[in-house]
């Protein structure tokens, strides 16, 4: 047979958004720590962050066709609370609600959203990113997806996405607060780095248990999403954005460059997604 | 189940060979689904769990399963049409009945006037099978007749063959399939009822049980691994299609030299295996079947393994094995397919086939057969009759296209014709109903465009059909059908289960359009002619049903009565198991065959005049033995340009072509071409490219399905698909019908179609 | 309470997917809808192949692991442990398809919730004593009944011929296959 994945291009954007607004809020609260000035770029990170996940979940609603059909289903999502599924629901309402709230607070400009609830968005974000790589490390259907390394992949390529993505918006909104960023530039410069060693781990011991998994890991790296992988995920989305960020520690800022590298890391992160959806294949049990 | 949802019998008509009775669904006159016979109906004993061959068990297999798709089709014919443009372009206009009636009786009395009755030839055509399927010739008869026809395109040269050996009145006598649960070893050549009649209660449902309950050894000769071996592959003994006469000779070389033969069955049940028994007048000649098989013969070849090994591409000691378990496992149960028989040399592929039985004694006893195809069992209802057809010239069904180009020229000596010694006019009428075996089932399709388009020839054709099959697009006159399912309609269990059954159908929709029934238009013709009368002795088509039950009543008590039937649905019986000759075998003075010696004939002196007397073309080989011969064509004559073999087979989704224009089906079961990785690789092909199968006589382009299923160096295409090409144009059949490739020359003593010796070249399409 | 199973014998199936056609008509499905899947399984080389018809269909496992997924619960193992789809409860996210180790989950394109085989028989009302793809079978490769019962038709089957689960304790499936 054929293998036709049970998933595409939707559910892989589902999973990168929400990942990258768990990585925006993240950002946010670092860059608030950091560099109280730049409440430019505070700002944008903390309007990414919920909306991006929110898009997801309107994506979600759309693949998810049975409830798109019949919305008084989706009630029906906090039954299980063994589903992995479900626990996702959970996480990105918090998640979403922490944001919003914090987001408000901000835009109204009375009170500075407290602590907690900052804290709380945190959390929030990053049990969101683990979660998109939980969701499909649990299924042991697919070695690609059934491993531990998966989530902490998707950990990384969250922050990495959302930080870029908050970078980017500050690059257009108020490139002036991101200049001075120095210590954020080294952060945003190993995490590219942390992911394509995650990667090659990834692909080394998932290409070495199962014949399944050694399909996998070949139609990525020399089948049909070779060229997706390499050029894609590898060249834009990890290699000339690491490149991008030494060049701009050893030569100063070159604001066209380090948008161009905030767009890959973003290209990038949602073809990671894309590819492991679809490139993963069963378990033969024949 | 809703209350409105009433349940009709009715019954599946085509021709694999069992007739399945259906169960239909309908709601507001439309089918819902359709369902088979089965136990919760309360027609059929529940046997779902264990299955015994006596429950008799005809249960419809996805074909008959999916007719609705048929009877709803949209390309369904709904009023009668008159061709418009040149024959075979396939424009038509709507005509009225009358007008279409008219033009008939005027056309078929001006060639019976003109040409006499011996110019009216009813194609072969077995789309309908049903106590009242075939109506025409009743009528035809009535007017004075028409040219008969023998043969068939399934068993022609069996049927020529056989009569040689056992006699014309044992020509097909075997033994049923479960009769193999006695045996010891099975040996079936080219043999696959799971996917030539799939359905009923027989065919693979009986070889399965029989697997099962002999726990005998298995061989399935075949060049593809079949459906009915999968799940048991060790049994596929793989062979060259066409060489299964070389393999029989070298199994008997070595019964012979090892001394596994049954001396005293050959000497006192059998003429010609060697001096012993020859005519007196034939001794000392070196013409016995021995001295064939051990060198001393004609052509001084010991048919040893080592001799069938680079023929039958079957490894010599896999051949000293299978000899070794033929000499010594008893009972020993030979039987062959229709396909084996089914190329150019498939008269002595037939014979021969029967030797393996007749060497080693195994015939006439519990657990054996005669070689011959398994056995069918006798049907309860006779068809509605023909009549004496006064015309006595007959032709091989295979040669009516000479018939047309060429029918004054035909002879018994040149061309087979029956009955007279030449034809007395070329076939000017032909008559075609629920066939297809004009262009798509008959062969050399290219061939036969150019002689039907040639309107001098053959100057009327008429088809009856239900859809615009490839033989609809020549007609002159092209009517509507009812199908089946839309009349009342009766028949029989088919021609592969061993039980006999009844389905009493009725009317379960109405039929589209201006659709009528054929006996009601041959009714209409009839008046015409003023024979109305004679034709329907005054009976609607439901009075002749239910007049030819009541008859079958009369020499059969045990049916049950007319009105309980209908109530019924469908009437199955079990049959006990037969041994095929055990009369013969117990005494045969008593019951001596019907050969000139009453023997069976290894050696046949009949056959040997004969072969002397028949004007033969150069290549061609009629031998009084049963020995190999690669035949015309055959796989010996591979060239550069056409390397390769291409056979037939019979698909999963069809019934020859019937159902061949189903979507669904053709989606479950897509038409791919089986090529091995040997052929394929350096072809540069992968299972699902499209290629380009070409021979000396056409082209087709089809998907290629690579596969260790088949034999290297042959490639096999399932015949009954749709041809589909542009006739004007290249001709590239992209429907991918066989008889694209086909030749059209006939077989030397049947003249029939040899349709599976093909000679071709495999291309990849540019991807 | 019973606890329904299946044997399927892949030595007597011809692959002739007559079974699937009767599940269509069951079921009610559309075309595109296969609730049974066929595997054809080649192996070896020429002329020693091995060949394998396998029909697929949910193994109405113990161990679900669509039910475990399944977010809102309309996947869950019903009376004679017959997995069931509630369809009105279905978002259509198709996670149980990804976590299903033998892909017999299918989606139903009208509705874009998923589905599969529901050992029709157990909750047939028209009188059916067995599943549909059973009693269409043309060489009686299937057996249907309780595996609780020691003198069911399938248990007797299973104990007799061997039958075994398709990949081994995975899933603790309950069609039992002889191959």
């Amino acid at each position: 047979m054929t293998f036709v994945p049970v998933w595409g291009g939707i559910i892989a954007c589902y999973l990168f958004l929400a990942g990258l607004g768990g990585g925006a809020f993240i950002t946010a609260s670092l860059v608030k720590r950091m560099h109280p000035e730049a409440t430019g770029v505070v700002r944008v990170g903390r309007v990414i962050a919920p909306i991006v996940v929110i898009v997801g979940l309107c994506l979600l609603m759309v693949d998810a066709r049975g409830g798109l059909y019949n919305p008084l289903r989706f009630v029906f999502l906090l039954t299980n609370p063994g589903s992995v599924m479900t626990w996702g629901v959970v996480i990105l309402a918090v998640f979403v609600l922490a944001a919003l709230i914090v987001l408000l607070m901000d835009l109204i400009g009375k009170n500075e959203a407290p602590a907690w609830l900052v804290w709380v968005g945190n959390v929030f974000g990053i049990l969101t990113a683990a979660y998109t790589g939980v969701l499909l490390g649990v299924v042991n259907t697919f070695p690609l997806w059934n491993n531990a390394l998966l989530p902490v992949l998707f950990i990384v390529s969250a922050l990495s996405t959302g930080m870029a993505a908050v970078m980017l918006g500050g690059l257009i909104t108020c490139p002036e607060q991101v200049k001075g960023m120095v210590d954020l530039t080294k952060v945003h410069l190993v995490l590219p780095a942390i992911e394509i060693v995650l990667f090659f781990f990834l692909l080394f011991i998932v290409a070495h248990v199962s014949t399944a998994g050694a399909a996998s890991v070949a139609a990525m790296v020399s089948g049909g999403y070779a060229l997706a992988f390499w050029v894609g995920i590898m060249a834009v989305g990890l290699v000339i954005p690491l490149v991008i960020e030494i060049r701009a520690l050893r030569s100063g800022d070159n604001r066209g460059l380090a948008i161009a590298g905030d767009v890959g890391v973003l290209i990038g992160g949602y073809l990671v997604r894309y590819i492991i959806i679809v490139a993963a294949l069963p378990v033969v049990l024949l | 189940m809703s209350d409105d949802t009433r349940t009709i019998w009715s019954h599946c008509t085509v021709n694999c060979g069992a007739r399945c009775p259906l169960l239909f669904h309908v709601r507001d006159g439309r089918i819902i689904w359709v369902e088979g016979a089965s136990a919760h109906d309360g027609a059929l004993p529940d046997g779902g769990a264990s299955p015994a061959a006596s429950v008799p068990q005809p249960r419809p297999c996805l074909r008959g399963r999916t007719v609705r798709r048929w009877i709803e089709s949209p390309h369904r014919l709904r009023y009668p049409q008159r061709r418009v443009g040149a024959r075979g372009e396939g424009r038509f206009e709507r005509i009225t009945w009358d007008e279409a009636l008219d033009d008939i009786s005027t056309r078929l009395r001006h060639t019976i006037d003109t040409y006499g009755n011996e110019a009216v030839y009813v194609a072969y055509g077995t789309g309908v099978h049903a106590t009242t399927g075939r109506c025409f010739e009743r009528l035809v008869n009535l007017l004075g007749g028409h040219l008969g026809r023998y043969n068939d395109y399934s068993t022609a040269q069996i049927a020529a063959a056989m009569p040689y050996t056992y006699g014309e009145a044992d020509a097909f006598t075997a033994s049923p399939l479960i009769e193999a649960a006695s045996a010891r070893l099975i040996v079936n050549f080219g043999n696959s009822p799971a996917e030539t009649s799939m359905g009923g209660a027989g065919g693979s449902r009986d070889f399965s049980w029989v697997r099962e309950v002999s726990g005998a050894r298995i061989y399935q000769v075949d060049y593809r691994l079949t459906e009915t071996c999968t799940g048991h592959p060790d049994e596929w003994l793989p062979i060259r299609p066409g060489t299964d006469a070389a393999l029989v000779s070298a199994i008997a070389h070595e019964l012979v030299v090892n001394d596994w033969i049954d001396q005293d069955f050959l000497d006192a049940y059998t003429i010609g295996f060697d001096d012993t028994t020859m005519p007196m007048h034939l001794r000392g000649q070196n013409l016995g079947y021995r001295d064939y098989l051990l060198g001393t013969g004609y052509d001084g070849m010991p048919k040893t393994p080592e001799w069938a090994a680079p023929i039958t591409q079957i490894p010599a000691e896999s051949i000293r094995r299978l000899a070794r378990d033929v000499g010594t496992i008893r009972p020993l149960f030979v039987m062959q397919g229709w396909g084996p028989q089914r190329h150019s040399n498939g008269e002595l592929t037939a014979r021969a086939i029967a030797m393996l039985p007749l060497l080693t004694g195994q015939v006439g006893l519990p657990g054996t057969s005669t070689g011959s195809h398994e056995a069918s069992s006798d049907r309860l209802i006779a068809d509605l009759p023909s009549g004496p057809n006064p015309v006595k010239a007959r032709i091989s069904c295979f040669t009516w296209t000479d018939a047309v180009s060429r029918g004054t020229e035909m002879t018994a000596e040149s061309d087979g014709v029956r009955g007279v010694d030449r034809l007395s006019t070329n076939i000017k009428f032909i008559w075609s109903y629920a066939g297809n075996c004009l262009t798509n089932q008959h062969g050399g399709i290219n061939m036969v465009h150019d002689i039907l388009v040639d309107e001098s020839l053959c100057e009327s054709i008429i088809v009856t059909d239900t859809v615009m099959t490839d033989s609809a697009r020549y007609a002159d006159i092209l009517l509507p059908d009812v199908m089946r399912m839309e009349q009342t309609s009766m028949a029989c269990q088919g021609e592969s289960e061993w039980y006999q059954g009844v389905t009493f159908g009725q009317k379960v929709v109405d039929a589209p359009g201006e659709c009528r029934t054929s006996y009601d238009v041959c009714a209409a013709l009839a008046r015409r002619f003023g024979l109305w009368q004679r034709f329907t002795r005054e009976r609607s088509q439901e009075e002749w049903i239910a007049h030819l039950y009541e008859e079958a009543r009369d020499r059969d008590h045990g049916l049950p009565s007319y009105e309980d039937g209908v109530a019924m649905g469908h009437y199955s019986r079990a049959l006990p198991t037969t041994v095929a000759l055990a009369d013969f075998r117990r005494d045969p003075a008593a019951h001596p065959l019907s050969t000139p010696s009453g023997k069976a004939e290894i050696f046949s002196e009949s056959l040997a005049r004969k072969a002397t007397a028949w004007k033969l073309p150069e290549g061609e080989v009629m031998s009084p033995l049963p020995i190999y011969d690669a035949g015309f064509e055959g796989w010996d004559r591979a060239t550069d340009e056409y390397p390769l073999i291409c056979a037939g087979y019979h698909d999963k989704a069809r019934a020859h072509s019937s159902f061949g224009s189903i979507e669904s089906l053709k989606q479950a079961c897509p038409h791919r071409l089986w090529i091995n990785p040997i052929d394929a690789q350096p072809r540069g092909i992968v299972s699902d490219d499209r290629v380009r199968v070409s021979s000396r006589y056409g082209t087709v382009e089809v998907l290629a399905r690579v596969t260790r299923r088949i034999i290297p160096g042959t490639v096999g295409l399932a015949q009954g698909a749709w041809h589909e090409a542009d006739m004007v144009g290249d001709r590239v059949d992209v429907g991918g019908c066989i008889n694209t490739l086909t030749s059209l020359h006939p077989s030397p003593l049947a003249k029939g179609n040899g349709v599976h010796t093909n000679l071709v070249q495999v291309r990849l399409c540019k991807r | 309470m019973a606890r329904y199973g299946m044997l399927i014998n892949t030595k007597k199936c011809i692959g002739c997917y007559t079974c699937l056609v009767a599940c269509h008509r069951q079921n009610n499905l559309l075309p595109t809808e296969n609730f049974i899947r066929f595997e054809e399984r080649e192996t070896g080389t020429y002329p020693n192949v091995g060949v394998e018809n396998i029909p697929l269909q949910c193994m109405h496992c113990e161990d679900a692991p669509c039910a475990a997924v399944c977010p809102t619960g309309a996947t869950y193992i019903g009376p004679g442990g017959v997995v069931a789809v509630e369809e009105g409860r279905c978002i259509g996210c198709k996670y149980c398809m990804a976590a299903c180790p033998y892909q017999v989950r299918v989606v139903n394109e009208s509705t874009g919730t998923v589905d599969k085989c529901r050992f029709c028989t157990v909750t047939a009302t028209d009188g059916t004593k067995t599943c549909s793809c059973v009693e269409a079978c043309l060489t009686g490769a299937r057996t249907f009944g309780d595996l609780d019962d020691p003198e069911s038709d399938v248990s007797k089957a299973i104990v007799e011929l061997n039958a075994k689960p398709i990949a081994g304790d995975l899933t603790k499936a309950k069609i039992f296959y002889v191959r």
